[in-house]
């Protein structure tokens, strides 16, 4: 993707299954109780193609990648 | 297009105002007594009703559900939808420590319908429904119904649905859930102003903010705005209990000090250690502080706090305020909905960590505290985390002797049996 | 010829290689349900290895099925890998590999594309794994020609062992604890493997399957024990020594003894009758193929010009039809001849 764009994560789907963090440990780090806290900043492109298999790995495919929205503020 | 009503009635002068329409003789349910103080309330029609949502923002009307959102915003963002609108009555009254919305339900059910339909009207819809959680409201509700079918038909559809007592059942996702037939829990997805019951555009609002609805569109936004101050205009309803002679729900003027509503309700200041602020989804503030604070989201935020759901409890001195916070953070891990793992397993950590510092545990259980809030604010699908991780900080922070205390000696003069605040 | 046979090698062979891969991939996709892992085995590798196995597994399958339409054996066409039960060999059996072959092209073809289809979906069509191994394994059984080999049966037991281990990590990982997860894997995995053994034994591993299973008439028997060496060459040329010998009672007796030219199986021809002004006039003969245990030995049913049939019967019992033509080229007895073997079935 060439535009900007982060990870976004549905918490319901989440089951704590942990491939996310191995796969892109620049961007992702687990919890105490497992689960993956994201770091919300744009992903760089040189990440781009781990974040995309992060994606891809999650079981339950609860990751996506978001293009940044730069019309509603955080 | 139907307008404001125009101003052939005067609503009441200073307070009380929606408190005002006491139950006649014949009952809440008496409409001839509710229309001899206000008149009926604009007819919904296929499309919004500019000038009403026009009215409402100028009278500056805050959500009373507990987030404080400008209640103009909302309505114009479900009308501005492409299908019709639906309207839902947030009955369920989440905060355990709150009483204002069954109080109205069960004692002004006119009220609440004239806003429930002045909002259809100002949102064009043609349906409501009420998510409501007491029997005794459900059947207030009913019967006011009963006495309007015939002399004040509007077209509208209007269902009665019995929704669980539960904290989750008020979020606004789960509510709607709830109205169709779904469990009572959040999912993701687009926000119910977007698409909410049966597809469609919809608004959900807490009774209190229907009430003031009401009376916006009977005596226009400048009536409104006599009472109260500019960051918080109006009135509105606060449940008072705890260390006070008199306990119930009051209606205070917007930016009003919590000293006075103390004195209100016969409570004295010296008989305070801390106040709880909003519900349990507020914070506790320290006596020395929470005394001159104005009633209002702007002095409020500055403490951490907002007027939420307006509770207003008054910790007695003498009560462990630790031992409080821990009992509801043990009951805030049991009310999660169970979906979202952060939320699931840091309350419960967090809560283990509370009863850990009730016993003695030290400074590195405050430090691993402070450090699992940080982990779990905004890691939910809903808001529920963050209410929890809010109010436990808080008390982290106003009862830090305490924690102290109990490190030292393993427990503080309070009576360790004494359960104060209350839980369902 | 050659070619024939090696493409008879290949399908067995790659069907076999298929059937380990799939339990492989059996065995990682539960690794991956219960979340194991370890510090050297972390869980995106059992992941992809469940990926790359399954990618194998179709390769593999797709030189299977094109080496069973390829080799002129049996009679299967390209629909058959794909539309089960319309086969002319053994049916029932064949269809099942067209059935377990379907599922994985769902199961692989929606895992491809799984982002995409969304979890939901995609992890209702992957249930379907648990029927489509278990497929595999039957139609292994019941097509295979080496089911009654000792490797081939070991390899069965073996891949079936783990599968039925995997199911079991499977039903007892259910978080949290429950008791019928557990009851059904047990039973069904019992039940199927008890049911299997017994199958086993009454059908592929007994004489006569090979009829029961519907392989046509006019390919050669299937199920024998016996490598590909003693195996019977549906045609065949061979070349002989023919050698005329005259008895006391004024008979004559030609013998022609020679070998396949393929096989260096030992050919006789034994001719019995009296001389004429232009040849033989044959009363009896005999033809005889291959060496003891599996001779076959049988009398010469018609005899004309050049071209003889016989009906051969071997130790066991299993009968060939022999229709050979030959020709005695130089006064030396060299003899050319080409022949043609039709199995006439086992006897009961």
């Amino acid at each position: 993707m060439r535009e900007p764009t982060t990870i976004s994560l549905d918490p319901i789907a989440c089951d704590g299954h942990g491939l996310c963090a191995d796969l892109l440990p620049e961007m992702i780090r687990l919890d105490d109780w497992g689960y993956p806290i994201l770091d919300r900043r744009e992903v760089p492109p040189a990440l781009m193609a781990h974040a995309q298999r992060a994606v891809t790995a999650c079981p339950v495919l609860a990751l996506k990648l978001r293009a940044v929205d730069r019309i509603r503020p955080a | 297009m139907a307008a404001v009503q125009p101003l052939t009635s005067t609503g009441p002068t200073g307070l009380p105002r929606i408190l005002a329409a006491a139950p006649g003789s014949g009952g809440p349910a008496d409409l001839a007594a509710h229309r001899a103080l206000m008149p009926p309330p604009p007819r919904p029609g296929r499309g919004a009703n500019r000038p009403l949502i026009d009215e409402v923002e100028r009278a500056g009307l805050l959500g009373r559900g507990g987030a404080g959102f400008p209640t103009a915003k909302k309505l114009l963002a479900v009308a501005s939808g492409r299908r019709r609108a639906i309207v839902v009555v947030n009955g369920a009254e989440s905060e355990p420590a709150s009483m204002k919305d069954r109080l109205l339900l069960t004692t002004r059910p006119h009220l609440v319908l004239d806003g429930a339909l002045a909002a259809a009207a100002a949102v064009g819809a043609d349906r409501i429904e009420f998510g409501i959680d007491t029997d005794d409201a459900a059947r207030s509700i009913q019967t006011a119904l009963a006495a309007r079918r015939g002399p004040e038909h509007t077209g509208v559809t209007i269902r009665i649905v019995r929704v669980p007592r539960a904290y989750i059942t008020g979020e606004e996702r789960s509510l709607v859930r709830a109205i169709g037939g779904d469990p009572a829990i959040p999912a993701m997805g687009p926000r119910p102003f977007e698409r909410g019951v049966d597809g469609r555009p919809t608004l959900v609002q807490n009774v209190e903010t229907l009430a003031h609805l009401a009376q916006i569109a009977a005596f226009g936004a400048d009536w409104f705005r006599e009472v109260g101050a500019d960051d918080e205009p109006g009135s509105r309803l606060v449940t008072v209990s705890g260390a006070v002679a008199k306990p119930g729900v009051y209606e205070v003027a917007g930016g009003t000090p919590v000293a006075n509503v103390l004195r209100a309700a016969a409570g004295r200041d010296d008989d305070v250690a801390a106040v709880l602020v909003g519900g349990y989804f507020g914070a506790w503030i320290d006596v020395a502080h929470a005394l001159d604070v104005r009633l209002s989201d702007p002095d409020l935020a500055a403490h951490g706090t907002a007027f939420g759901a307006g509770v207003l409890w008054f910790l007695p001195r003498g009560a462990c305020g630790l031992r409080e916070t821990e009992r509801v953070a043990t009951w805030f891990a049991g009310q999660t909905a169970n979906q979202c793992g952060p939320c699931v397993h840091g309350l419960a950590s967090i809560a283990g960590g509370l009863s850990s510092l009730v016993r003695g545990g030290g400074r590195d259980t405050a430090a691993q505290l402070r450090r699992w809030s940080d982990d779990v604010e905004g890691r939910g699908a809903c808001r529920l985390p963050d209410g929890a991780v809010r109010f436990v900080r808080s008390g982290l922070k106003v009862f830090a002797a305490d924690i102290e205390r109990h490190r030292i000696h393993g427990q503080c003069d309070a009576d360790p049996a004494q359960t104060l605040l209350p839980l369902y | 010829m050659i070619a024939t046979q090696a493409y008879w090698f290949l399908t067995r062979g790659t069907g076999a290689v298929s059937l380990l891969l799939l339990t492989g991939v059996v065995v990682l996709g539960i690794t991956g349900s219960v979340g194991w892992a370890s510090s050297r085995w972390p869980r995106f590798i059992t992941q992809g290895l469940h990926r790359n196995l399954s990618l194998m597994a179709v390769a593999f399958l797709g030189v299977h099925v094109a080496t069973a339409v390829f080799d002129s054996y049996a009679p299967i066409r390209w629909a058959d890998a794909l539309l089960p039960f319309t086969s002319a060999y053994r049916p029932v059996w064949l269809g099942l590999g067209a059935v377990g072959f379907d599922l994985l092209v769902a199961l692989v073809i929606t895992s491809l594309v799984r982002v995409r289809l969304g979890y939901r979906s995609w992890k209702a069509i992957h249930w379907l794994a648990y029927a489509c191994w278990p497929v595999a394994l039957l139609h292994g059984l019941g097509t295979g020609s080496d089911t009654s080999a000792a490797w081939m049966l070991l390899l069965d037991a073996g891949c079936l062992a783990s599968v039925v281990g995997a199911v079991w990590w499977r039903a007892y990982s259910v978080q949290p604890p429950q008791a019928l997860p557990r009851l059904a894997a047990f039973g069904a995995t019992a039940t199927g493997t008890f049911g299997v053994a017994v199958w086993l034994l009454a059908g592929p591993l007994a004489p006569g399957w090979a009829n029961a299973a519907g392989t046509p008439a006019h390919t050669p028997p299937a199920a024998r024990v016996q490598s590909a060496s003693t195996s019977l060459p549906t045609n065949s040329a061979f070349t002989a020594q023919a050698s005329q010998r005259a008895n006391a009672d004024g008979s004559v007796e030609l013998d022609i003894v020679g070998t396949l030219d393929t096989s260096e199986m030992p050919i006789e021809i034994l001719l019995g009758g009296t001389a004429t002004p232009d040849g033989l006039s044959v009363r009896r003969g005999q033809v005889s193929l291959g060496v003891a245990p599996t001779k076959y030995v049988g009398a010469i049913e018609s005899l004309q010009g050049g071209r003889i049939v016989a009906r051969l019967t071997d130790a066991a019992g299993t009968t060939v039809d022999v229709d050979l033509t030959m020709q005695i080229v130089d006064q030396a007895g060299t003899t050319h001849g080409t022949m043609h073997l039709t199995p006439a079935g086992s006897s009961i």
